[in-house]
């Protein structure tokens, strides 16, 4: 592993009493500091936990937030469970597409947006709803969505 | 014990068991699919859901635990509309393809459904679709439509090999089995997946579209590839040997087997295989009639007298075939030149307190003695995976180290290199040891005389120690039980060479065995077979030790043979006959009767019993010369062989390459890199290997496989100097 991954690590690894639960933390590293979970992130984590590569592969293929292949900036997932549905995530999800001329699982050429429909968000009380990287954005419309949109091209012509 | 109510009948178990279980003493079924007798409780398929009384929901009787009282109910409608609807959703995208399907007529999801599912289904949808005929490893084909996520194989491969080598991938009803980035599943057990498979998820290669199992014919026997002695069951279809699997010897191999003895059956349907016996003729083999073979057989034995007359091999007979090979050799014959080895092995019978393979399981300590049961014993060495797990100190002593920090779940054993001398490292681990008189089990490869000395004083310091001998033939034990050992007066194998080298032996009698590719002074033997007037080779194949025979006798397979044999415990392990032999092939101990009866001895039964096996170290190997630099050894491995093994086509994909393992210093110091193609030459001998590094290999050593045919290691003189140089690589030419 790294050295300034492995420090962080090694720190990770103290506060569980079986290494293994420190997997999904460890994987999160690998995360932020490459902005995926490639195959060799999945090695590394193994590697560090002593289990085989199958084992990490198992628990972030499972987890929606750790991202298999490479993803863009921002991350919109759209959730397509039940009440989402119901209240028009699939259109939502049309609407994101057409803007970003990309469909679900797909990112954008200038790497600023991938767009991904994911299961249920827990938020259903205020569906429809997306999640931009970490953050919430709930009771949607296509209104609402353009000016999320725009805010984050902003946000992100500031940082250059 | 606890009592509980089952159906409405009381029953009393002991604490702990599963209502599952409890129910089964009764003779009360309750279907399942995940749950496996040798695997941990799970509860994954929800198929055994049944009622307890004051349990607010029904309760998977696989992971339920009885408690005082309990009140349990498997016959209730409750109970049967739940099965039918967990029928229901598995089928739900399961694809019904039960007339291609290899497990249709043997598949648990058809008998399961057939005795509770619902006639018709809900599901009017279109099915999920999956990978379709994924290649899973060399042996495995995974149909991932047809799975229906018990994690029997994910199970097994965690808590049985204790590689994680296979898992669950993604999530709800995308979730498939799989392993890392769908690299083949690379284990040397892997087609024990397929006998766990409850469905028609994983298949055999080799049994794809070869047989439907209600057109098989079975029998009980056991694997006879190395000295384990797995309990197996052998499926034929019209007489075609189609499928060997494992079935469940609770003292021997728990229902495991490994990937040679499961898809190393093809040998005996191989064209190479020899269907008539042959005589050599002006320089050439010419096959011939049993007839003329015989007499010519029994001619030569009679011209050259008892002194002149050397027998070796037997440790591919049965016993009752070895024990006609002794009465053959020592009474009919008059000889004591017999000699059951033919490769570095001294002896297959322990001289101290001889173990069990559940000793491995009670063990204090287990030291692997120049031996890789990996390799050599593949099913022994779960046990051995399963102590390291446990925390159970493991040494070993060797050249190299087989249990390094390489394997993922399994914690690594201590490891004395022992370059210099295994029997040194031997007694220094006697002595660390001395005094805590604790069941510590050796597990030996029966090499080396030094180490035949060191544990006899292991006998007296440790009274509660156990050896296994891993046998160099799978009936080695037997064999020397029969008293296939030279008698007093009579050579063993290396003196029979010897003087067969220097025109002192009139007749070399071959049965079962190679030694061209397996006795280690391959100069020595390969003059002994060029010079030897009468040379009889009896096998399954024209082996390399066939090739200046006199006589060639073919004989049948041991699927084609009744009898029984002895595993390395010294256990009595029975072969049944599958299929009959091709048309004209005695077995070995036809040939034995028909040889006693020509030449004039009776087979009086019962055969008189052999002398107790002479001293194991009367076997004069040289012993390797003090060398400086890097020194040969060698490793036998698991599809080492010129026989049974190169003729099994299903094995083609996993037979080894030549190479030689270097640690990676030793490596880097010569600049060379893995992959790189050298040739090691040592004295007069070269073989062209390409370079593996291994910090689990001892440095100083070059480590070179045994008993490939297509680069004998017999050439090199183990513990020899050798010098490395790199082969600059081909131009292939258009």
């Amino acid at each position: 592993m790294r050295e300034a991954l492995m420090a962080h690590a090694r720190d990770v690894l103290t506060r569980y009493p079986d290494p293994n639960s420190a997997m999904l933390p460890l994987l999160y590293l690998v995360q932020e500091a490459d902005g995926w979970v490639s195959p060799a992130g999945l090695e590394e984590v193994a590697s560090f936990l002593g289990v085989a590569p199958a084992v990490a592969e198992s628990v972030a293929s499972f987890y929606t937030l750790l991202q298999k292949r490479p993803v863009g900036r921002y991350v919109l997932q759209v959730c397509t469970n039940l009440s989402c549905s119901l209240l028009g995530a699939e259109h939502l999800l049309d609407h994101l597409g057409r803007k970003l001329g990309i469909g679900p699982g797909e990112t954008t050429p200038d790497g600023l947006f991938t767009l991904q429909s994911v299961e249920c968000l827990a938020e259903c009380g205020q569906a429809p709803v997306l999640q931009v990287n970490l953050d919430f954005h709930s009771g949607l419309t296509p209104e609402k969505v353009d000016a999320l949109l725009n805010a984050l091209r902003k946000e992100a012509e500031q940082d250059v | 014990m606890i009592n509980l109510t089952i159906d409405g009948r009381q029953t009393s178990v002991p604490e702990g068991t599963l209502v599952l279980h409890a129910a089964r003493e009764l003779g009360i079924d309750i279907p399942t699919f995940c749950h496996h007798a040798r695997l941990l409780p799970f509860g994954a398929c929800r198929m055994c859901l049944v009622e307890i009384e004051k349990a607010p929901k029904l309760q998977t009787a696989c992971t339920t635990v009885v408690s005082e009282g309990m009140v349990v109910r498997t016959d209730t409608e409750q109970v049967r509309l739940t099965r039918q609807s967990v029928l229901e959703f598995l089928l739900a995208n399961h694809p019904l393809d039960c007339p291609v399907c290899d497990k249709g007529g043997e598949c648990e999801l058809q008998d399961l459904t057939h005795r509770w599912g619902a006639p018709a289904s809900q599901f009017r949808e279109a099915k999920n679709r999956k990978g379709k005929a994924l290649p899973f490893g060399p042996f495995i084909v995974m149909d991932e439509e047809r799975c229906i996520l018990c994690q029997r194989c994910v199970r097994f491969d965690q808590e049985v090999l204790g590689e994680g080598g296979i898992g669950l991938m993604g999530r709800g009803f995308r979730t498939r089995v799989g392993t890392f980035q769908g690299r083949p599943y690379d284990t040397p057990f892997s087609g024990n997946v397929v006998d766990l498979c409850p469905v028609g998820a994983l298949t055999s290669r080799p049994y794809r579209f070869r047989a439907r199992p209600w057109d098989l014919t079975s029998v009980a026997s056991t694997c006879l590839h190395c000295s384990v002695g797995c309990a197996a069951r052998l499926d034929a279809r019209e007489n075609h040997w189609v499928r060997l699997r494992g079935a469940d010897d609770p003292a021997v191999n728990q229902g495991w087997l490994c990937d040679r003895g499961r898809y190393g059956f093809g040998f005996a349907a191989s064209p190479e295989r020899l269907t008539a016996p042959q005589l050599r003729r002006g320089g050439k083999l010419a096959a011939t009639s049993w007839e003329e073979a015989l007499d010519r057989v029994v001619q030569a034995l009679r011209e050259a007298g008892p002194d002149r007359v050397g027998i070796i091999g037997g440790g591919r007979l049965t016993d009752q075939e070895a024990a006609l090979l002794h009465h053959l050799g020592r009474q009919v014959l008059g000889t004591a030149h017999l000699d059951r080895r033919a490769g570095r092995q001294l002896t297959a019978t322990p001289h101290l307190a001889g173990g069990t393979l559940e000793d491995l399981d009670r063990a204090a300590h287990i030291v692997l003695i120049g031996c890789d049961p990996e390799e050599t014993a593949p099913v022994l060495a779960l046990r051995v995976r399963q102590a390291l797990r446990r925390g159970t100190p493991v040494t070993e002593l060797g050249p190299w180290q087989t249990y390094g920090p390489g394997h993922a779940w399994i914690p690594p054993s201590r490891w004395l290199p022992a370059v210099g001398s295994t029997a040194t490292a031997l007694a220094g681990l006697r002595e660390e040891l001395a005094g805590q008189d604790q069941p510590v089990v050796l597990v030996w490869s029966g090499e080396d005389a030094a180490v035949h000395d060191e544990l006899a004083r292991w006998r007296q310091a440790m009274p509660g120690a156990r050896l296994l001998i891993v046998g160099d033939q799978p009936n080695a034990r037997g064999a020397e039980a029969a008293g296939l050992l030279p008698g007093s007066g009579g050579r063993s194998t290396p003196e029979l060479l010897a003087a067969a080298a220097a025109g002192d032996l009139q007749v070399l009698y071959l049965v079962g065995v190679n030694p061209a590719l397996s006795f280690p002074d391959g100069a020595l033997v390969r003059e002994a077979l060029e010079k030897v007037p009468f040379l009889v080779v009896q096998d399954l194949f024209a082996t390399e030790s066939a090739r200046s025979a006199h006589a060639l006798l073919p004989v049948a397979a041991w699927s084609e043979k009744t009898g029984s044999w002895s595993n390395l415990e010294g256990r009595h392990r029975p072969l049944a006959a599958l299929t009959p032999a091709p048309e004209n092939l005695p077995d070995d101990g036809g040939i034995f009767r028909e040889l006693i009866r020509r030449l004039g001895g009776e087979v009086s039964a019962p055969l008189p019993a052999p002398a107790p096996p002479a001293a194991a170290a009367a076997y004069p190997l040289s012993t390797p010369p003090a060398a400086e630099g890097l020194r040969v050894a060698t490793v036998e491995l698991t599809y080492s062989g010129g026989g049974t093994v190169l003729h099994a086509p299903a094995l083609s994909p996993v037979l080894p390459e030549a190479w030689v393992t270097l640690h990676p210093e030793e490596a880097a110091r010569r600049d060379l890199a893995p992959g790189q193609v050298v040739e090691l030459s040592c004295g007069d001998s070269r073989l062209t290997l390409s370079v593996r590094t291994s910090a689990q290999v001892a440095p100083g050593l070059a480590l070179v496989p045994r008993r490939l045919p297509h680069s004998p290691d017999n050439l090199l003189t183990e513990g020899a100097a050798v010098a490395l140089t790199p082969v600059p690589r081909k131009e292939v030419l258009p």
